[in-house]
């Protein structure tokens, strides 16, 4: 019920005049209060102020899951894997900020943009939980000229990688191993290797 | 903190099982509502807990027009009774979920309006309207250039040249 009128009187009180009044029948009145405006400052400040952070993480979380999304489901996309959300620390010295020291925007790492940017993105998820992605890519792709050459075993899983990986093993809390498509893989690490699971049995973090 | 008038408490009607709430925007409109549609708000709850303690009702005074109050109830009624896992403090924060139709066209709004009513949905506490929010942003900044951004988000470029042109801000692949 709402009345469309959004006007109501009392006697002996100051009219008070309403643009929308919610759920009251046409004979209702309104309580009467000597109303405190709110201090200018708190109204200029939310008007004026810079976005507050945990606002600007939530948008720069959507974005990087969508980066991520894109980048895990287009064809040939785990080998040009980037960060294009990260465009947004161009933005201001706020956004940037925001964007580098927000752990939360780093649980998502990816090898693929090689073992340097792989210990900037675990540096900067701090001690949270982290999920690995590693695409095994048997391939080196060489941008400008198109040329596709095979990689030696031990370069597939670089052992700075590996070392990488056992410096923050404490935190990490999903490891997704991912081979190439099918039908592209030049020489595969693991022919018939499909899938693999790892149970610990009985363990819990807090045994 | 909004401020809190005492109002007396034999001029507040009851209506059905819900309570009614009074809130009064920044441009002093007042606004009555049915506590149950605010209950979404985390604020407004914990404020409605703090009235329990006193036999007197209150009014809220909140630090938004009530142009962007009158949106944040039109979201709160349309899904009162509703669950929304966002909403949940006990639920684990969702992932990646599909946007809701209605909040699409919910969010159909400008720019200012939008980020005042996210603004407002973060004041009250109201997760899944500051998601929802969130990503109607995100979408609008997309694959936009940072100049594009600025202009979108009518942000001002803070940097120094060699801010800008900084090695370490660059990890773009």
């Amino acid at each position: 019920m709402v009345d469309q009128g959004g006007k109501f009187e009392s006697p002996g009180r100051q009219r008070i005049e309403s643009s929308a009044v919610h759920t009251l029948g046409p004979n209702t009145h309104v309580p009467m209060v000597d109303v405190v405006p709110s201090p200018p400052h708190i109204v200029q400040q939310t008007l004026l102020s810079a976005f507050p952070v945990e606002l600007l993480v939530r948008i720069f979380a959507h974005l990087s899951k969508e980066d991520l999304l894109h980048q895990t489901i287009a064809p040939y996309a785990y080998l040009f894997r980037t960060l294009r959300w990260f465009v947004v620390a161009h933005v201001c010295r706020q956004w940037r900020a925001v964007a580098i020291d927000s752990p939360t925007l780093w649980q998502d790492v990816d090898f693929a943009m090689g073992p340097t940017w792989a210990d900037v993105m675990l540096s900067r998820a701090r001690t949270l939980p982290v999920t690995i992605h590693k695409s095994f890519i048997p391939v080196i792709v060489d941008r400008s000229f198109g040329h596709v050459a095979p990689l030696k075993h031990w370069e597939i899983f670089p052992r700075r990688e590996i070392d990488l990986l056992k410096a923050h093993l404490f935190h990490v809390e999903r490891l997704l191993l991912k081979g190439p498509p099918s039908g592209n893989c030049h020489r595969p690490p693991c022919c018939r290797l499909n899938s693999s699971q790892v149970t610990l049995p009985g363990y819990t973090p807090f045994s | 903190m909004p401020t809190i008038v005492s109002v007396d408490d034999s001029t507040v009607p009851g209506e059905g099982s819900s309570r009614l709430l009074l809130l009064v925007s920044s441009d002093n409109k007042h606004i009555v509502v049915e506590e149950d549609i605010m209950s979404r708000s985390r604020f407004i709850s914990k404020q409605v807990e703090g009235f329990e303690a006193t036999s007197q009702r209150h009014a809220i005074l909140l630090p938004f027009s009530s142009f962007v109050l009158n949106k944040v109830i039109e979201y709160c009624s349309h899904y009162r009774g509703y669950y929304l896992l966002e909403d949940d403090p006990d639920a684990a924060p969702p992932g990646r979920s599909p946007v809701r139709e209605w909040d699409q066209e919910f969010l159909d709004v400008d720019r200012n309006m939008l980020l005042r009513i996210i603004k407002a949905a973060h004041y009250l506490e109201i997760k899944s309207l500051v998601g929802s929010c969130a990503r109607a942003i995100a979408d609008m900044i997309r694959g936009k250039t940072t100049e594009e951004m600025r202009e979108i988000l009518g942000v001002e470029n803070d940097f120094t040249p060699e801010e800008e042109h900084s090695p370490s801000s660059k990890c773009t692949g």
